[in-house]
């Protein structure tokens, strides 16, 4: 066998790939924003933007400021995650909320039983671009997610409606990327920095980063609810329970975290990444399993991209 | 562990993404939840040879709305594998000749090529054309794999005939031919038992774990290529300094660096890379800097009297990605690594309406308004400020692929 010139580790590739990334978006925009949702995959986002920008003893600045768009069905968790992460770094977040936005009569809550914000943050988000005059959004969604994310360039260009366009998507060569615009036509652009990475890479990335993670990452006992359709959500003040759900508490951890009311758990012991690696790569599903949002229809998250979803 | 990044191409309906299905579903890397979107898709979309129940594999790569109501690829889609010590990222290619441009976007970002045809109808015009643009793209290995064997007997004889078809179509290339049914998974991990057991070669899998892996970013062995990215944002004086990435060779601190744009020498006063200070740095690193001078963003450093060419005008190839583009005599923005410059290409006689013809590899010349400084696509570090695009300058889109041949 031929053995390659040099054995490369993939993931210092990666590192580089996505800092290259970031740093072309912060050269090829005026005003880029990362959104950050207090989740894994965007918070190795922030950490590699501190490789990419601070070169430590204190100097440097990310040259963007920090998007959450919060639906109020946060993770409590979550939440206070992010207000220390930010209190650490010192950057600057910006949030805006999803009930404000239906308090506008801009978005309307969904009714019944488990009702979800998911679909609504598209239009906090667009009104969020379009109030600051964002031109490019950082987000740390992955190609190996997801049938459709599989499919995304690192640069994505967004209309002016902030819809994805999957059957003309601009080619995208080498690593020359390109983020030239329509001028005046209000067109944005998707950054994927974590495109090429997989679930196990971010683990092992932040891992090696030694930075915190949420809790809500490793097993811990829940109130959990079984809807009529099998799947298991945490129980919250954000869901209404009919009769034929089942109630208890289970040990659980979350493999994504999104909205409390769309991220199904997982139950496990695992109390460490490298346990949760081992569960991983043993459970029947995967990653985006756990997400009731991929679940309305077979194509729901090509759907909400071209709504203008991350 | 190494990395190994692979596109699969070929006309349409040679079975690509049924053999990355199948590839992937042989490993027992298809998750139940994915199982089951792959059966859904199935069961609504059943066409040719997949009728009767039987689960389609093409639907794991083939997830839009369009390609999975139209039975084909239209975009490339990724996906990733772990093998023993090796990250397998695989590229499924679409085969129409419209998608040409996202073949070309895929082919782009792979160390090597699974190039499928059909065993009974052989060639066809897209098989020719993503072979010649995988070898304009300088892809070092390909493997061409003759599908669908069951069509044809499994005849050892007609695989004989389209390896010598396809041998003669790379010329003097390398190329390993193997055959193969993906539908029903012969010759994807092996070949024992099969209809196909007469066949002594490689079978998909162990090609796959024999081609060498190769890095995104170029040689560390070829001469220094860097380009200014930024400075530093922040407060105190002290802690400003110039964002760079090395594209190829080995940068030493207190190296002189020339610019093709600046006389005089820029000193390497500092190289930091995250919050460690280091005395060298290599292709890829992200690098914080300390210049004994400021540098502008997209500028080129070399080492002096091994920087690149610098000219108005510029002989090049250029694959247009669009169609009815009217390239000749008209204005672009040519983008490389480094920089954006307006360029226009010269006009020439030919018979095709606009000079140039779609997925076609041509050659030109672009004249630019000054001089321009780059490497050539023969350029040992990996070429890659030898690649260019052309983007519209009404729209700014991606229009065609280029590499830079000389002035």
């Amino acid at each position: 066998m031929v053995v390659a010139m040099s054995m490369r580790d993939h993931l210092s590739d990666l590192e580089k790939e996505s800092i290259y990334v970031l740093r072309e978006t912060a050269r090829q925009f005026k005003k880029p924003v990362l959104l950050f949702s207090g989740g894994k995959d965007s918070l190795l986002l922030m950490h590699l933007s501190v490789k990419a920008f601070r070169p430590g003893k204190g100097g440097g600045r990310f040259p963007y400021p920090i998007l959450h768009i919060d639906t109020g069905h946060n993770f409590p968790e979550a939440l206070e995650f992010r207000d220390r992460l930010m209190a650490d770094l010192g950057e600057n977040l910006i949030v805006r909320k999803v009930e404000d936005s239906i308090r506008a009569g801009r978005a309307v809550d969904e009714t019944g039983p488990f009702p979800s914000r998911n679909r609504q943050q598209s239009v906090t988000l667009m009104d969020a671009m379009a109030e600051f005059g964002f031109d490019a959004a950082i987000g740390g969604a992955r190609r190996d997610e997801e049938k459709s994310r599989a499919k995304e360039r690192f640069f994505s260009l967004r209309n002016s409606a902030g819809a994805w366009d999957p059957k003309n998507q601009r080619p995208e060569l080498w690593r020359i990327l390109n983020g030239r615009m329509r001028s005046g036509a209000g067109e944005q652009m998707r950054v994927f920095p974590l495109n090429n990475w997989t679930e196990n890479d971010v683990w092992h990335g932040l891992s090696r980063m030694k930075v915190e993670v949420p809790s809500l990452y490793f097993a811990h006992t829940r109130r959990c609810v079984r809807r009529p359709d099998g799947n298991w959500l945490a129980m919250s003040p954000y869901v209404f329970p009919t009769p034929d759900c089942v109630i208890e508490e289970r040990m659980v951890r979350f493999r994504t975290v999104g909205d409390m009311t769309c991220t199904a758990p997982v139950f496990s012991s695992a109390k460490t990444i490298e346990e949760c690696l081992v569960e991983n790569a043993q459970l029947p599903t995967s990653e985006r399993g756990t997400r009731v949002d991929d679940q309305t229809s077979d194509a729901a998250m090509e759907d909400r991209k071209k709504e203008g979803y991350f | 562990m190494d990395q190994l990044r692979i596109m699969v191409c070929g006309s349409v309906d040679d079975g690509k993404s049924t053999l990355v299905g199948r590839f992937f579903h042989e490993l027992g890397q298809i998750k139940s939840d994915q199982v089951q979107t792959i059966e859904k898709a199935s069961q609504k979309n059943a066409t040719g040879r997949e009728k009767s129940g039987v689960v389609n594999l093409a639907y794991f790569t083939d997830g839009l709305r369009s390609e999975v109501e139209n039975g084909i690829t239209i975009d490339v889609a990724y996906r990733y594998l772990d093998m023993a010590g090796r990250r397998l990222v695989v590229a499924d290619a679409p085969g129409h000749f419209e998608f040409t441009r996202n073949m070309v976007t895929a082919c782009s970002q792979v160390d090597a090529v699974v190039l499928l045809l059909e065993g009974h109808s052989g060639l066809k015009e897209q098989t020719r054309r993503h072979l010649k643009i995988a070898q304009w793209m300088k892809i070092p290995r390909i493997l061409a794999v003759v599908n669908k064997m069951d069509l044809c007997g499994f005849s050892q004889e007609i695989f004989l005939k389209r390896k010598q078809e396809i041998e003669s179509e790379a010329g003097m290339a390398e190329i390993t031919v193997i055959p193969a049914c993906a539908l029903e998974g012969h010759g994807i991990l092996s070949f024992a038992g099969s209809p196909l057991s007469w066949f002594r070669g490689p079978s998909l899998l162990d090609w796959l774990k024999q081609v060498p892996g190769s890095s995104v970013f170029g040689h560390e062995d070829a001469s220094l290529r860097l380009s200014i990215q930024g400075r530093v944002l922040g407060a105190g004086s002290d802690e400003a300094g110039t964002l760079a990435v090395i594209h190829s060779g080995r940068l030493q601190r207190e190296d002189c660096l020339q610019t093709p744009e600046v006389s005089g020498l820029v000193q390497v006063l500092e190289i930091q890379i995250g919050d460690q200070v280091t005395n060298h740095a290599l292709p890829g690193d992200p690098v914080f800097l300390k210049l004994d001078r400021e540098v502008a963003a997209g500028t080129l450093l070399t080492l002096p009297e091994k920087g690149p060419l610098s000219a108005r005008r510029w002989k090049v190839e250029i694959c247009p990605l669009l169609e009815n583009l009217d390239l000749s005599g008209k204005e672009f923005w040519l983008r490389t690594l480094l920089a954006e410059k307006k360029v226009r290409v010269l006009p020439r006689a030919t018979s095709t309406p606009g000079g140039f013809a779609q997925n076609e590899i041509q050659e030109a010349v672009l004249e630019f308004a000054e001089d321009f400084a780059t490497d050539t696509r023969d350029f040992s570090g990996q070429g890659d400020l030898g690649r260019f695009v052309l983007l519209s300058l009404e729209t700014g889109g991606t229009i065609a692929a280029g590499f830079f041949l000389g002035v």
